[in-house]
């Protein structure tokens, strides 16, 4: 789908979503013909891109801002993660269930981290570990949206997001 | 395996989580195994394998192309709160069922080949039903190491064994080897041996034209004709990463 720089302004968001599509796949960065819908694989130059500005990113975040980098597992459990559902309506719906170890015991692939920091936390609070806690994660996130994908922005598969979190003994610190 | 509480004190990082058999990483422990990331990704990179990143759910169509080969029961179902009849699996593997779909993108000639990929990062994991957990097994491996070669000729197997080998003597690791009949193929399994367990650290499976075949990528040859190329697919667990730390090698 060829197209002139100004031509880009006039498009309906259907045919900029076509050929945003096609650019990132003839420009060898993300691949979006995959089986599952809202899922795709990066190619080795997208990935070699990608992963420079990650790399910039939590350099940032480690040297001037003292944050930490954590790797969290894919699931969280269900008791933990009904805790969040309850500020976000039918958020249980638009997520992916698993039964992990039993068919009565649900656990539901992460689509934030919030379920399972606040999990980790309280057990950190508990233990008496000094507050404020800075982290960080780069990680793929599973939602189950319904709707229509596009790559790079709306995927039931999403890859990279990077989450940072804060917290602080006191409201006005962590602001 | 069970590790000494005097080893776990030492890192200082607690190796559990709220939830059984799954576990986090940060501070000390994750910049120690980032470490061995890179020196790992560098051996790689001499090698010649390119990184690249494949998405977390597989659908159930796509596994079904070789449940002749692997059982589906190993895997981890995943249903929406939606529907909770179309289910998908989470993936399994790397390259073994998704890696051939990136690569039937991008062989379309004999000069494409051999085509070297890899994926390793922290970000994303693979999944498995495992029967039996300790830290060495979980449900989750978080630093897994998959790669896939294909070849023009039969030379797959060769480029495998090389760098499993140049690996192995980088993190000066003793290992045996061990050959299994793996359907229509061979499995050569990495074997080494901690506190009388016995611990798989890596393996390599030749599929030869199969795999190629069952996902339908091809190529044009010297001459013209259609041709499909050969596949060998490589794993290295986080074993192989935990090991050398918690052992305090350099």
């Amino acid at each position: 789908m060829k197209m002139k720089v100004g031509q880009l302004n006039n498009l309906t968001e259907e045919k900029l979503m076509e050929w945003l599509k096609s650019y990132l796949d003839f420009g060898e960065i993300v691949n979006d013909d995959f089986p599952s819908k809202g899922a795709s694989s990066w190619y080795p130059y997208g990935y070699a891109l990608i992963k420079n500005i990650l790399k910039l990113a939590s350099n940032i975040l480690i040297k001037n801002a003292g944050f930490q980098e954590i790797v969290l597992p894919s699931f969280v459990h269900g008791e933990d993660f009904m805790k969040e559902c309850r500020h976000i309506k039918d958020f249980s719906e638009h997520v992916y269930w698993s039964p992990l170890y039993k068919e009565d015991d649900l656990h539901v692939v992460t689509p934030t981290i919030e379920a399972q920091l606040g999990s980790l936390y309280a057990r950190w609070l508990r233990d008496s570990k000094a507050l404020p806690y800075k982290y960080f994660t780069i990680r793929s996130v599973a939602r189950y949206i319904t709707g229509r994908t596009i790559p790079l922005r709306k995927n039931r598969d999403l890859w990279p997001l990077k989450l940072i979190s804060i917290t602080q003994s006191n409201k006005r610190q962590s602001l | 395996m069970k590790h000494k509480g005097s080893k776990k004190k030492k890192l200082g990082i607690p190796l559990d989580y709220p939830l059984p058999n799954l576990y986090y990483f940060s501070g000390n422990l994750l910049r120690k195994i980032s470490r061995q990331l890179t020196k790992l990704t560098s051996v790689l990179n001499e090698a010649g394998f390119q990184e690249c990143h494949f998405p977390f759910l597989v659908p159930r169509s796509v596994l079904l192309n070789y449940k002749d080969l692997v059982s589906l029961s190993n895997y981890i179902k995943v249903y929406s709160g939606k529907d909770r009849r179309s289910y998908a699996y989470l993936r399994p593997d790397g390259i073994f069922s998704q890696g051939v779909i990136l690569a039937g993108k991008i062989i379309k000639s004999y000069r494409d080949l051999p085509l070297r990929l890899f994926e390793m990062s922290p970000g994303y994991a693979k999944t498995r039903n495992q029967s039996k957990w300790n830290v060495f097994t979980s449900p989750e491996q978080s630093f897994s190491l998959q790669c896939g070669i294909f070849t023009e000729d039969d030379n797959a197997e060769n480029y495998g064994r090389r760098l499993l080998s140049t690996i192995l003597k980088k993190f000066s690791i003793k290992y045996t080897t061990a050959e299994t009949k793996f359907l229509k193929g061979r499995n050569v399994q990495y074997v080494t041996k901690i506190n009388d367990n016995e611990v798989i650290i890596a393996k390599y499976y030749i599929f030869g034209r199969e795999a190629a075949k069952r996902a339908n990528i091809y190529f044009f040859d010297k001459k013209g004709r259609l041709a499909f190329p050969y596949m060998c697919a490589l794993s290295l667990s986080q074993n192989i990463l935990l090991l050398n730390i918690l052992d305090n090698k350099k």
